[in-house]
């Protein structure tokens, strides 16, 4: 299978006052088309920071990132936000979703940002609503719907422009059991469709869920 | 959806935030409206009050005459030259090219004349323009109709004994005393008043005039040109501002400007710093919401547009609220002062206003834009 994430010796390093902290210490990872793999770790870890890197949010100090064969951090500012667009579906913690949008219009988003008709935008939003469960409920405000809803929201946000790459950082982090079962159903179903997925947890079960687990300690790849 | 429809939501979203804005845009722009269009009415009913107080152009005849008196009291002169104008000047007058400026032209014959109680002194008017220059004449009996009837200043009464319906021999004619003028405190009070042309035929001046008092509009000021183009058409004549009083205008009605531009300035730069620290301060709560769009594609110029149309949104709604509210406190305004004059709302002060409010807003939202623009989507999530 051909590497869809190829990074190579990635350092993030912040700067605090006169305190540099270094979030990530040479990683090196690669991520096949397809692939459906878990990132763990404790707190602190790096974790966070490398799904940073890797969807173009976060520039690393040092090291390179290859995405379907191009270096992403090569990328001018705007072309950086066309490839988050069309390469990058991020789940987020706790959702993020846009308050004041219905469901529809939260799905909407990134087709609004890719310029869309609008006829265009509500047919595929319904669609991935529809596909998640929620084709009932898609005029309904973040704040009318459940936990679990709102990550399904969450997740049909990330997969309305078919990005080759799903970033989800703690999908179930917020939900109970039943709901995290639902979402796990979710992203299994996604990747059973060809779908390339990067999640971390904290959970042991949830990355078993995943072909493959990379655990990070330090900001190293400890396995 | 359009950027536009996502701008509009946050809006609604956030009514009380948008609404403080608003409102204190439209506070700022009702007050610059109302001062401004109140102050101009005032300066042009101001400047319109003062025209009706007397001339401020003299025109006398060129004469080489050394003018000895001082104080009123006149010792004598010696004169060299020509001492009246022709009547045909008063139509060359209404000729010149600020004619519209001018709102009064009064002709005078003056000269001596002997009556029953001694020589007096004439002074032949145009009646009509006589009053509307002296606004501030006030008489017993009524203003002279015929050729022959006269208006006395008052010392010039009490001194021959003479009231309204009296007659009495003005060289060898006889006149009927229409009215005796209340006191003036100036010559004025006395003469004794009749009809130009009767008067030049009595002092055998016809076609003549000694001089013509002149009340230019000072809101069309300076009088100075006024002056200058009366002199190209009346060579014979001296014509003299009287400088004292159309600076004295100028300078009311220019220091009432003044006060009202400057309470507006004050007034738009309060509102403005309101609108700033408002705008601002909701670019910066949406930091997090800022970061979501720029990770999930969002260009900086995309989130840019999307905060200025919020921003032109809450000017326009500002300006137009501001200038309907600056109209009616105008309308008010005008009705309690009870200015004469016309209104002076414009459309071009209705524009301005508008627009001008609508680049503070969009000024305002400027940092917020900037710093939204240039975070990096991770530090403005503060999530992942």
């Amino acid at each position: 299978m051909s590497s869809l994430v190829q990074a190579q010796q990635i350092t993030k390093e912040y700067q605090t006052g006169p305190v540099k902290a270094l979030a990530l210490q040479g990683v090196n990872l690669t991520v096949s088309k397809g692939e459906f793999l878990s990132i763990i770790g404790p707190s602190g870890s790096g974790k966070s920071t490398l799904l940073s890197v890797i969807g173009g949010l976060c520039t690393p100090t040092r090291g390179s990132l290859k995405v379907d064969g191009f270096n992403v951090y090569d990328l001018p500012q705007e072309k950086l936000a066309d490839y988050r667009r069309e390469y990058i579906g991020f789940v987020f913690q706790q959702f993020q979703l846009i308050p004041y949008l219905t469901a529809l219009e939260n799905v909407m988003l990134p087709l609004v940002a890719a310029g869309l008709k609008n006829n265009q935008q509500v047919a595929a939003a319904k669609e991935v609503l529809e596909k998640v469960g929620l084709g009932q409920k898609t005029q309904r405000l973040p704040s009318q719907l459940s936990g679990g809803e709102q990550e399904r929201v969450a997740i049909s946000r990330a997969i309305v422009n078919k990005p080759p790459l799903i970033l989800a950082d703690e999908p179930t982090g917020a939900l109970d059991s039943r709901t995290t079962e639902e979402i796990l159903e979710l992203l299994a179903q996604l990747h059973s469709e060809g779908q390339t997925i990067i999640m971390i947890t904290h959970n042991p079960k949830v990355a078993a869920r995943a072909q493959r687990i990379v655990e990070i300690v330090d900001g190293k790849i400890a396995s | 959806m359009r950027l536009a429809q996502i701008s509009l939501n946050n809006l609604r979203r956030r009514k009380a935030k948008a609404l403080f804005s608003i409102t204190s845009l439209a506070l700022g722009v009702a007050i610059f409206v109302t001062l401004q269009s109140v102050g101009n009415t005032l300066q042009s009913d101001l400047a319109h009050r003062l025209d009706q107080y007397g001339a401020n152009i003299i025109v006398l005849p060129k004469s080489d005459s050394l003018n000895l008196s001082y104080g009123g009291l006149n010792v004598g002169g010696v004169t060299y030259g020509q001492q009246y104008i022709g009547t045909d000047a008063l139509s060359l007058i209404t000729k010149i090219d600020d004619a519209e400026s001018i709102s009064t032209v009064s002709p005078k014959v003056i000269g001596a004349l002997p009556t029953e109680h001694g020589e007096s002194l004439i002074v032949g008017v145009d009646f009509q323009q006589e009053f509307t220059l002296k606004k501030w004449w006030s008489l017993t009996g009524q203003q002279p109709q015929g050729p022959w009837e006269v208006l006395l200043g008052a010392e010039a009464a009490d001194k021959m004994n003479m009231q309204p319906g009296d007659t009495f021999r003005l060289s060898d004619t006889n006149v009927l005393v229409a009215g005796v003028l209340e006191e003036t405190g100036s010559q004025d009070d006395y003469a004794i008043f009749l009809q130009l042309s009767s008067a030049q035929k009595l002092l055998d001046m016809q076609g003549k005039i000694s001089l013509i008092e002149i009340s230019a509009l000072c809101t069309t000021c300076p009088i100075k040109e006024i002056s200058d183009q009366i002199g190209q058409a009346i060579p014979t004549a001296k014509v003299t501002p009287l400088k004292e009083a159309v600076v004295g205008r100028m300078a009311t009605t220019t220091r009432l400007a003044t006060f009202a531009t400057a309470i507006s300035v004050l007034v738009i730069i309060i509102s403005s710093l309101v609108v700033l620290a408002t705008i601002m301060g909701s670019v910066n709560d949406r930091t997090r919401e800022i970061g979501i769009l720029r990770a999930i594609g969002f260009r900086q110029s995309q989130v840019a547009i999307i905060i200025l149309i919020e921003a032109i949104l809450i000017g326009l709604l500002g300006g137009i609220t501001g200038m309907s509210l600056g109209y009616l406190g105008y309308t008010l305004g005008a009705r309690v002062l009870t200015v004469q004059g016309g209104a002076t709302f414009s459309v071009a002060l209705a524009f301005w206003p508008i627009m001008v409010a609508t680049l503070l807003a969009i000024l305002a939202s400027l940092p917020g834009v900037w710093k939204a623009t240039r975070l990096e989507p991770v530090e403005a999530i503060r999530v992942l």
